[in-house]
């Protein structure tokens, strides 16, 4: 069934979207496809905002991938064309890197704003968790996720895209989503031991 | 320390009914292992994010 059945999308368009809110294999070529489709925003942007090619480049991928995770979530309604809201994304995307090279702020250096995560929770104790994972050493976090193993680190990777303990089930071709759920808590609480022994 | 992880993954898959929710989010301001806890689920899967996009963004090379 087509979900996005709008007159403002393309069948195209439309096939692309599909495939991304189906999760599994199916949502890597929606993936592949949306990346593909629009890629000529990379040479836009090298002419019209004068940016080297790896700027422009890394610009579109942020771009495709703020995408994606938006239409995966539902997100994106189809109000407008798929390219009218994309290229606002991407424009939004090179207003930001324009301020960040302005200010100077480094592009690896990590945040999380917890405020549109635990939606329902009182004030003070958004503040409690948010005081915690300010403090969080994301480098080291980042260093720990390589000694949890290939295994571990592969289904907490999709997990962290997106995908459910079905998906990972088909893709990674364990029996149940239960296997994967306790799979991947040990493999969280694996992390969890490595990144605090430090 | 307690091994919340299984019932904090139940409150961000959305498995857990509206008194449980209450209970969890009273528990932070309560238990700060448990608030540590919750912090540390919410940097990880943050982390973890942001290395997929990162893996996502060379695999669109």
């Amino acid at each position: 069934m087509n979900l996005f059945n709008k007159p403002t999308l393309t069948t195209d368009e439309r096939e692309i979207l599909d495939s991304i809110t189906q999760n599994g294999a199916e949502r890597k070529k929606g993936e592949e496809r949306l990346f593909n489709r629009y890629a000529y925003f990379i040479k836009e942007a090298i002419y019209k905002y004068s940016l080297p090619e790896e700027d422009a480049f890394d610009l579109y991928s942020d771009t495709i991938i703020s995408a994606i995770d938006k239409i995966a979530a539902g997100s994106f309604q189809g109000r407008s064309s798929l390219k009218t809201w994309l290229y606002s994304i991407f424009h939004n995307k090179y207003v930001d890197f324009l301020r960040k090279k302005t200010t100077n702020k480094s592009s690896i250096h990590q945040t999380l704003s917890i405020s549109d995560i635990l939606l329902e929770i009182s004030d003070q104790s958004k503040t409690i968790v948010q005081r915690l994972v300010d403090k969080t050493d994301w480098e080291v976090l980042r260093e720990r996720l390589v000694q949890v193993g290939q295994n571990c680190r592969q289904m907490l990777l999709l997990w962290a895209d997106g995908y459910s303990d079905k998906d990972i089930a088909s893709l990674m071709e364990y029996k149940t989503p239960d296997v994967v759920k306790t799979t991947r808590l040990r493999c969280l609480e694996k992390l969890k031991q490595l990144y605090r022994i430090t | 320390m307690e091994n919340y992880l299984e019932y904090i993954d139940a409150y961000f898959q959305r498995m857990l009914d509206p008194e449980e929710i209450k209970r969890f989010e009273q528990k932070i301001a309560e238990d700060p292992d448990f608030a540590d806890e919750v912090a540390f689920y919410l940097s990880a899967k943050q982390s973890l994010k942001a290395e997929a996009d990162l893996e996502k963004k060379q695999w669109f090379r």
